[in-house]
């Protein structure tokens, strides 16, 4: 099975290969706390580097647009509080941007035909890569546990998949936590939509 | 409790401290963190390391996969002193159905939707549980109380709203201070099932005091019933079955108390609530919309 990276802020920045820096020798003119000071400087330099990897979006009327983030609102008017959601766009989902306003971008949403305002932080002017759905996520991160398979979440912090015996010196029920998550696991996005749709739902 | 900010104690000079900082610092950004480690290490620099270290966390939020491990030892433990889980398959399938479809409407991007997940605690006591990173556990006691689907929606609305709020897992990180990032710091570093379980272990126990005795801030409470009302006319429910619920939480408060203790030490007076709600539905003006009590009295045959 294809290893996904779990959508987290961190897991870029852990994903960064690179050695350790090596010391500038005794006697060598540089003084000795410039490694220091300059390690200081890489980290920050590391930081700034990512946040800048996101790229700005400088959709033109008529331009399409994608959804970056696993999902996002489309709202009536440029503003999250005062305005309803329209409607809820997922990843990957295409937008033609009809116009923009300070961080808004009102868009026509390419599959449904919808049309309403969404925040510039939500998309990408180039469409992202294809990955799993979040209900395959979790299928994933449940199903993992085959020995060296790290699952996407626990790569993403170090953090583990569940497995009740990870808990060992902790107190409860940890089985029916997993019977749980099992349970959340089979459920799938269509079975929902299905009983939203019986239950003349929205 | 006091959130101390760790001031340097020795009187290293600055240079050093610097060193100090720049091996933390690398420690989260790069590989190879052990050899930055040891140098420090090495140049005696422990102390200072750790200190730099506590303050530095102190920045690191708390991550969503943090809050899932959270979540599940939290589970654990509550589940294990309520009685276990009501074992009736359908009826928690169901359950997950009506809750995934209210969590359609939280707004945060870390948690998806489909990262809730909705158990039935085999207890007569009327309360349920938002546990970090989705978890959220109701009493059977509390689906005997709801009459029909709107309801039960409104008050796992309530629930999810904390959960999207991160109410209780910023409860947690206030309450545990110097000594939680310091947790934090350890399981960011180290990947060992003890360190992180007594990282686990020590928050849950300060969650479930939160849950069991303090109960959140009524800020918190009002705002999980507001959001609830909202989720649930958002996904087409008739919202005012939401205070409907709770006005029958309101007569049993005399008739059975016994079942209402942990709730009523926990929560705002439910007429207090009630009002919460009362506002809420003038302010979203949503009329109409699906109680279904048929399809929710078919699935909850409760003994």
């Amino acid at each position: 099975m294809k290893r996904k990276t779990f959508p987290s802020a961190g897991s870029g920045v852990r994903g960064s290969a690179g050695s350790p820096p090596s010391l500038p020798r005794g006697g060598s003119r540089i003084p000795k706390w410039s490694w220091s000071l300059g390690m200081v400087v890489l980290g920050f330099g590391i930081l700034v580097g990512v946040l800048s990897l996101q790229d700005p979006v400088e959709g033109q009327a008529g331009e399409t647009i994608y959804v970056k983030e696993d999902k996002a609102a489309v709202r009536e008017g440029p503003d999250e509080v005062t305005y309803k959601k329209v409607e809820s766009v997922r990843y990957g989902d295409a937008l033609e941007v009809l116009e923009t306003k300070d961080d808004w971008y009102k868009v026509k949403v390419v599959k449904s035909g919808k049309e309403g305002w969404i925040y510039k932080g939500k998309i990408s002017a180039t469409k992202p890569k294809p990955k799993e759905s979040a209900s395959q996520t979790v299928g994933h991160l449940l199903r993992g546990g085959s020995g060296s398979a790290t699952t996407a979440t626990a790569a993403a912090s170090g953090l583990r998949d569940f497995n009740a015996q990870n808990y060992q010196g902790l107190t409860g029920d940890f089985p029916a936590v997993g019977y749980l998550e099992q349970i959340r696991a089979r459920i799938t996005d269509q079975e929902i939509e299905n009983f939203l749709k019986e239950g003349g739902l929205k | 409790m006091k959130f101390q900010i760790p001031i340097p104690n020795s009187q290293l000079p600055i240079k050093e401290r610097i060193i100090a900082l720049a091996v933390f610092l690398g420690c989260l950004i790069l590989p190879g963190c052990g050899a930055l480690e040891k140098l420090a290490k090495a140049k005696g620099l422990d102390k200072e390391l750790k200190v730099v270290q506590s303050a530095a966390s102190a920045f690191l939020p708390m991550g969503v996969d943090e809050e899932i491990e959270i979540g599940r030892a939290m589970s654990a433990r509550i589940i294990q002193s309520s009685g276990g889980l009501y074992q009736d398959e359908p009826l928690t399938i169901y359950v997950n159905l009506v809750g995934r479809t209210v969590a359609r409407q939280a707004k945060r991007t870390d948690l998806p939707d489909s990262f809730y997940q909705f158990g039935i605690l085999n207890s007569d006591e009327i309360n349920a549980f938002a546990l970090p990173g989705g978890y959220i556990l109701i009493t059977k006691g509390t689906l005997k109380l709801v009459e029909n689907e709107a309801e039960l929606a409104g008050v796992l609305g309530h629930e999810i709203a904390h959960v999207d709020e991160a109410h209780l897992a910023k409860a947690i990180k206030t309450a545990h201070g110097a000594q939680f990032v310091n947790d934090l710091t350890a399981v960011y570093q180290k990947n060992d099932n003890a360190g992180i379980n007594r990282f686990l272990a020590s928050s849950s126990e300060t969650g479930l005091t939160t849950l069991y005795q303090r109960g959140l801030s009524r800020e918190n409470e009002a705002d999980a019933d507001t959001h609830a009302v909202k989720y649930i006319a958002a996904v087409g429910y008739d919202p005012a079955a939401y205070l409907r619920f709770l006005t029958r939480l309101q007569s049993l408060e005399t008739q059975q108390a016994g079942l209402l203790k942990t709730l009523q030490a926990t929560h705002p007076p439910v007429t207090e609530r009630m009002q919460v709600v009362q506002n809420a539905l003038a302010k979203s003006g949503a009329a109409g919309g699906k109680e279904l009590a048929e399809r929710y009295q078919k699935i909850s045959q409760l003994q």
